[in-house]
């Protein structure tokens, strides 16, 4: 017999061995079907469906907390004084009559006390690990009920109810049209919520998070799923492993992310935001912005309050900013347009550009050169320090500072009409533009200095 | 001269179809994809040995 073969043969023995083992394994486990259910994400074989429904008297006021496993959870608002219900078998059997045999043992559990009342099935007390077993329960409580719901194993989707109490897993969750406040908690599936009146709460694992239309403080936990959230009052996001994206926030805006994308849009008050290893972006922020990303980039653009932006291993990038900017960059750049109240910026590792301010500036750049451009005639304090990078200053009409130019090793050229030199050395120039005024100190290390008027800049391009 | 498949050819190809025709049927949710493989992996040994024993017995035969 050939090698060929004999590898051949080996192979298909080890996949038979693995086979018989499995199915051994999985026999002593006494998995049976549920245990199939849990693991696969579905029962096998041919199923029936049957449907039951009852009735039970709801005190008024009542809360109304429906248990289930392994089947969806439906409640939506019905008639005032009672709760009606539907139960909706799938039995997992070969024929017919054995699943109606089967699904006649299955019954809704409801019962009601002073200030309670109890869906539920029977389903615990029949021994089905052997038949699969889905149980849908449809529940029709009276408007403005308080529900509490509690579901393993299958959908759950709640609306037109006062407030909502949620917790399921490997499914979706649903709530929709709730007056108060709602809070639901997943595992592997997904939570939706929209037109929530009160505080709203989700907590997600391994799963989607959307919310909207949210009027109270919304609060979001969600671990490896992406999170959308649109018109919300105050809100406050844990994310990882996921991307968030917020919009039309009426509120301060939160945001902790761990490898987390952050996409904010509208943010009515202040924002908070540090993730890492993504990016980060913001627009239009009534309020200041905190702004962080480690291993990723920050953006942010129509800012009307102060920014303060952290980065490493990539840029920060700002555009109209109405209050006074700090940043810290490691590794990375910093491009400014249309900083209105003035700037300090620490950079290394990329250039850093600003284009259009005004205010006092303060540039530290180590490992990379400066780019200024100012917005109207530099009349603020301005200070630029670059190690191993050139700095360049172009300086509008009627410009008035005192200037202190230095590069060693280095070159500084000025080309200013209105300068009148008081010290001027080819490493070092020092003078008075306009008749003087605040100071302009630019210090290059390892690198030139070049201070030109914009009208010389401009005629050069022309 | 007509060129004869190896049997272990053979049994390698029908047994990646028959498994994903039952994993396809397994996501399906019609079968219990571990109790069909245990209850059938068998048949390729059968198959293969058949395979052999045919060859063999053909072989003898045109000598």
């Amino acid at each position: 017999m050939r090698a060929r073969k004999v590898v051949v043969l080996l192979l298909l023995l080890a996949f038979g061995g693995f086979l018989e083992v499995a199915w051994t394994v999985r026999g002593e486990l006494h998995l049976g079907a549920t245990g199939c259910r849990i693991l696969g994400g579905r029962f096998y074989g041919p199923s029936y469906a049957f449907e039951t429904e009852g009735r039970v008297a709801s005190p008024e006021g009542a809360l109304v907390e429906v248990t289930n496993a392994f089947g969806a959870v439906e409640v939506w608002a019905g008639a005032p004084g009672e709760v009606r219900t539907r139960l909706r078998t799938v039995v997992f059997l070969p024929t017919e009559d054995a699943a109606r045999s089967f699904s006649r043992r299955v019954r809704t559990v409801a019962a009601a006390d002073a200030d309670t009342v109890r869906v539920s099935t029977n389903r615990k007390e029949l021994d089905e690990r052997d038949v699969g077993l889905e149980t849908h329960l449809s529940v029709a409580v009276p408007p403005g009920t308080v529900v509490r719901v509690r579901n393993e194993h299958g959908r759950v989707d709640v609306r037109d109810v006062a407030s909502a109490d949620l917790e399921s897993s490997y499914d979706s969750v649903t709530v929709d049209r709730v007056a108060g406040d709602a809070r639901a908690s997943n595992r592997h599936g997904s939570i939706a919520a929209s037109s929530v009146g009160g505080a709203l709460s989700l907590s997600n694992r391994h799963g989607d998070v959307e919310a909207k239309d949210v009027g109270g403080r919304t609060a979001l936990e969600v671990s490896h799923g992406d999170v959308a959230v649109s018109r919300s009052a105050a809100l406050s996001v844990q994310v990882s492993y996921g991307d968030l994206v917020a919009e039309e926030v009426r509120g301060d805006l939160e945001v902790e992310g761990r490898h987390a994308a952050v996409r904010a849009a509208d943010v009515a008050g202040r924002a908070r935001i540090a993730t890492d290893y993504r990016d980060v972006q913001v627009t239009r922020v009534s309020g200041d912005a905190e702004l962080a990303a480690q291993h990723g980039e920050v953006a942010a653009s129509e800012i009307q309050g102060a920014v303060t932006a952290r980065a490493s291993f990539n840029d920060v990038v700002l555009s109209s900013i109405g209050g006074p900017v700090d940043v810290k960059v490691e590794h990375g750049g910093v491009r400014g347009r249309n900083l209105r109240r003035g700037a300090r910026v620490e950079a290394a590792g990329d250039d850093v550009v600003l284009e259009g301010f005004q205010g006092a500036v303060v540039v530290e750049n180590r490992r990379g050169g400066a780019e200024l451009v100012p917005e109207a005639p530099l009349t603020d304090p301005l200070q630029v320090s670059c190690v191993h990078g050139a700095i360049r200053l172009e300086v509008p009409g009627g410009s008035r500072f005192d200037l202190v130019a230095s590069a060693r090793p280095g070159e500084v050229r000025v080309d200013l009409p209105e300068l009148s030199i008081t010290e001027s050395s080819p490493d070092r120039v020092s003078g008075r533009v306009g008749g003087g005024g605040p100071r302009v100190i630019l210090a290059a290390d390892h690198g030139d200095v070049s201070v030109e008027s914009h009208d010389s800049m401009a005629s050069r391009e022309r | 001269m007509p060129v004869v498949p190896r049997p272990e050819n053979v049994v390698i190809g029908s047994a990646l179809v028959a498994l994903g025709v039952l994993w396809t049927l397994a996501n399906l949710g019609r079968i219990d994809l571990l109790a069909t493989l245990r209850t059938w992996w068998p048949t390729t040994l059968v198959l293969w040995g058949t395979l052999e024993l045919y060859n063999t017995l053909s072989r003898r035969g045109t000598r």
